[in-house]
């Protein structure tokens, strides 16, 4: 046997579309569409207010460290753990220098805190440190684990199935040699 | 039947044992390396012999004056202090205007103001100019070793200075000197007997001025006969000369020759290059079956030489490397997920008899177990291997279990290990770095209440600012490093957060 019985959100549906209905029939006014979202994945939003350096292009003096950093994300799906990665000049090297996680907040918020890397040119891997060149630092934050297989492609950044990102980058500038 | 008496005696006897057995685990419990939340114990792994300096606790305020600016100042406060209000004033701000000048021509660049005597704690301030070689700058009053960087840098050399702001200063314009300034020559050959010239040789002399700042010519490379003209900005000082490979000609060796340029040369003897060791061509394997990437590195007291190459996915590589003996360090590429952890080897020779092959050892295992805050996530930051072998800087957050358990997979390295509350009346626990190069157990790591630092900015500047911040960091004591503990978004004005409380730390001598 079927149940009739109609759940709290079929019931807003059958009355906006009934409300609609008489709206449409009696007073003939062009009612909008609406859609209902469904309960979907909502992306994180790295709150840009809150990123630092707040220009998208960087020196970086004879001390060859720069931090980087965002200290907000909005994520409307307070229970989705968040997935952090950070990334120098991937072209050359595909990997990452920071992996990290944001859990869900404590008290339930939209809003949590955010991460923070060090680029130290001294001691890293990249081919070039020489004055003048130029680097690029980019963060993604995913609410889905990045792949456990590093063959699929994007290499490092495709995220699992389902899941929604946002990204910030830089443009690092050395003014001098960091060997 | 068994008699009552009997019974009596083996349930006597169960107790004794149940009390032993409890008295054993009592006292195994306080063998193993754990801290009570009621110790209060900020560092990890037991307070004694710390490697901060516990006594003071520093910060950074950062802001942006008139939308356009970032600044910042920094300051300490003892821990008895931490009760009481901290007053930071904003003041003794100058917004000042200049140009950059050679040979009466503007120079577009990057100025560096570095304050004397310098604050680790603040970053220097760096402005670049227009196309015209004006800038607009904002500076606290004070004393500031200046760095111009020229973007033509192939053509320009850097100049220093030495610069005061003060409430007096209202200009900033920089020329070069017209007077003090040389012209050195020079010529890179392959070797004496053939007196081949050697094309794409980058060659730059410098002259260290302080352990942060080092002053450049600028970067000439030699041309098809293996000339080189340098520009030097100081007429009366020794400089050295550093060669290296350029992307012209690359896998050349990085050769300083030390103090050869003095007042009186104009031209230098030409430079032969016949005791760099030629190439070899090697082929090898690393076992893992993954792609991983390599450094070889090689050092002498002449010369560095470094190079990277990757295997393909199989672990195969071949490359050319200089004739020599080479540390090699070897991480996989997917160096977070891989099971094969940052593997070092030294005094491996090119060329050899056979085909390389290396075996990287596996990861190790870090374990512990958050006892008393169920929202926490653990930071791992590998700040190089144990005992130097390696200098790769890794960083990696994992969230523990519902029970507070975690278990993470590192390469062996020297690690600072915190665990960050997300509970607003915690803050952090941090570590001493430490070498982890074998299969470690934390223990029971209890997260300390915090404290509630007070204090108020006062913004006497006369402009506006925005998007304060405020850092709360502890002095590391062998590096002498900052190493922050909490971050605020802060409103001007009063502000009321959250900070370790040090008051509770027996501070025991620290350093032997």
């Amino acid at each position: 046997m079927v149940s009739c019985r109609l759940t709290g959100r079929e019931k807003i549906k059958y009355l906006i579309a009934m409300v609609a209905l008489i709206l449409n029939t009696t007073y003939c006014v062009d009612v909008p569409e609406i859609r209902v979202l469904e309960a979907s994945n909502r992306p994180p939003v790295i709150d840009k207010s809150t990123v630092t350096p707040t220009s998208p292009v960087v020196k970086v003096d004879s001390t060859c460290k720069k931090d980087f950093s965002f200290m907000g994300v909005t994520e409307l799906d307070i229970e989705d753990t968040l997935y952090v990665r950070w990334y120098v000049d991937y072209e050359y090297i595909k990997n990452y220098q920071k992996s990290s996680v944001i859990p869900s907040p404590a008290k339930k918020s939209i809003t949590r805190g955010g991460d923070k890397f060090t680029l130290d040119l001294k001691n890293s891997i990249l081919l070039n440190k020489s004055r003048g060149s130029l680097h690029t630092v980019e963060v993604i934050v995913s609410d889905r684990p990045f792949t456990a297989d590093s063959t699929i492609p994007p290499p490092f950044k495709a995220i699992e199935e389902g899941g929604n990102y946002d990204y910030i980058s830089w443009t690092v500038v050395q003014l001098e040699d960091c060997y | 039947m068994t008699t009552s008496p009997g019974r009596w005696f083996s349930l006597k006897t169960v107790i004794r044992y149940i009390s032993i057995l409890l008295l054993l685990l009592l006292s195994c419990r306080d063998t193993h390396k754990s801290i009570s939340p009621n110790e209060n114990c900020f560092i990890l792994g037991g307070c004694e012999k710390s490697d901060y300096d516990l006594e003071n606790l520093y910060y950074r305020l950062s802001f942006i004056i008139d939308g356009k600016y970032t600044f910042m100042q920094s300051g300490y406060l003892n821990r008895s202090l931490i009760s009481e209000n901290l007053y930071i004033p904003v003041r003794d701000i100058f917004e000042l205007c200049g140009r950059v000048l050679y040979n009466n021509s503007s120079v577009q660049s990057s100025l560096t103001f570095i304050l004397e005597p310098p604050d680790s704690l603040v970053s220097s301030t760096i402005v670049d100019t227009d196309e015209g070689g004006n800038f607009c700058v904002m500076l606290k009053k004070g004393v500031y070793n200046l760095l111009i960087s020229p973007h033509k840098q192939d053509a320009i050399p850097q100049l220093f200075k030495k610069i005061e702001i003060s409430e007096d200063t209202s200009d900033l314009s920089i020329s070069y000197p017209d007077e003090d300034i040389r012209f050195v020559y020079g010529r890179v050959l392959l070797d004496a007997k053939s007196g081949l010239p050697v094309k794409g040789i980058s060659v730059v002399a410098y002259k260290e001025i302080s352990k942060d700042i080092v002053l450049k010519s600028n970067l000439s490379t030699t041309n098809d006969t293996g000339d080189f003209s340098l520009v030097i900005p100081d007429s009366d000082s020794e400089y050295s000369l550093r060669l290296s490979g350029s992307p012209v000609n690359p896998d050349w060796p990085t050769i300083t020759f030390r103090d050869i340029i003095t007042d009186g040369v104009v031209q230098l003897q030409a430079i032969t290059l016949d005791s760099v060791p030629p190439l070899r061509h090697i082929i090898g394997q690393v076992s893992s079956g993954e792609r991983s990437q390599l450094i070889a590195i090689m050092k002498n007291d002449w010369m560095s030489y470094r190079k990277t190459f990757t295997t393909d996915s199989d672990g195969y590589f071949e490359t050319d490397l200089r004739e020599g003996e080479y540390d090699i360090i070897i991480a996989p590429e997917d160096i977070f997920s891989s099971r094969w952890g940052i593997s070092t080897w030294s005094s491996i020779k090119v060329p050899d008899t056979k085909d390389y092959e290396f075996k990287p050892s596996t990861k190790i295992l870090v374990e512990g177990k958050i006892i008393n805050d169920p929202k926490t996530r653990i930071n791992l930051s590998r700040s190089g291997g144990c005992r130097g072998t390696d200098d790769i800087k890794l960083f990696t957050t994992i969230l523990p279990e519902e029970d507070g358990s975690f278990v993470v997979k590192v390469s062996q390295g020297l690690y600072r290990i915190s665990v960050e509350s997300l509970d607003t009346q915690r803050t952090l626990i941090l570590s001493n770095q430490m070498c982890i190069d074998k299969d470690t157990d934390l223990g029971d790591i209890g997260i300390p209440e915090s404290t509630i630092l007070r204090g108020r900015i006062e913004n006497l500047s006369g402009h506006l600012i925005s998007k304060l911040r405020l850092d709360i960091l502890l002095k590391e004591i062998s590096s002498q490093d900052f190493i922050p503990v909490a971050s605020y978004e802060i409103n001007g004005g009063e502000f009321s957060v959250r900070v370790p409380y040090l008051n509770h730390i027996q501070i025991k001598d620290s350093h032997e």
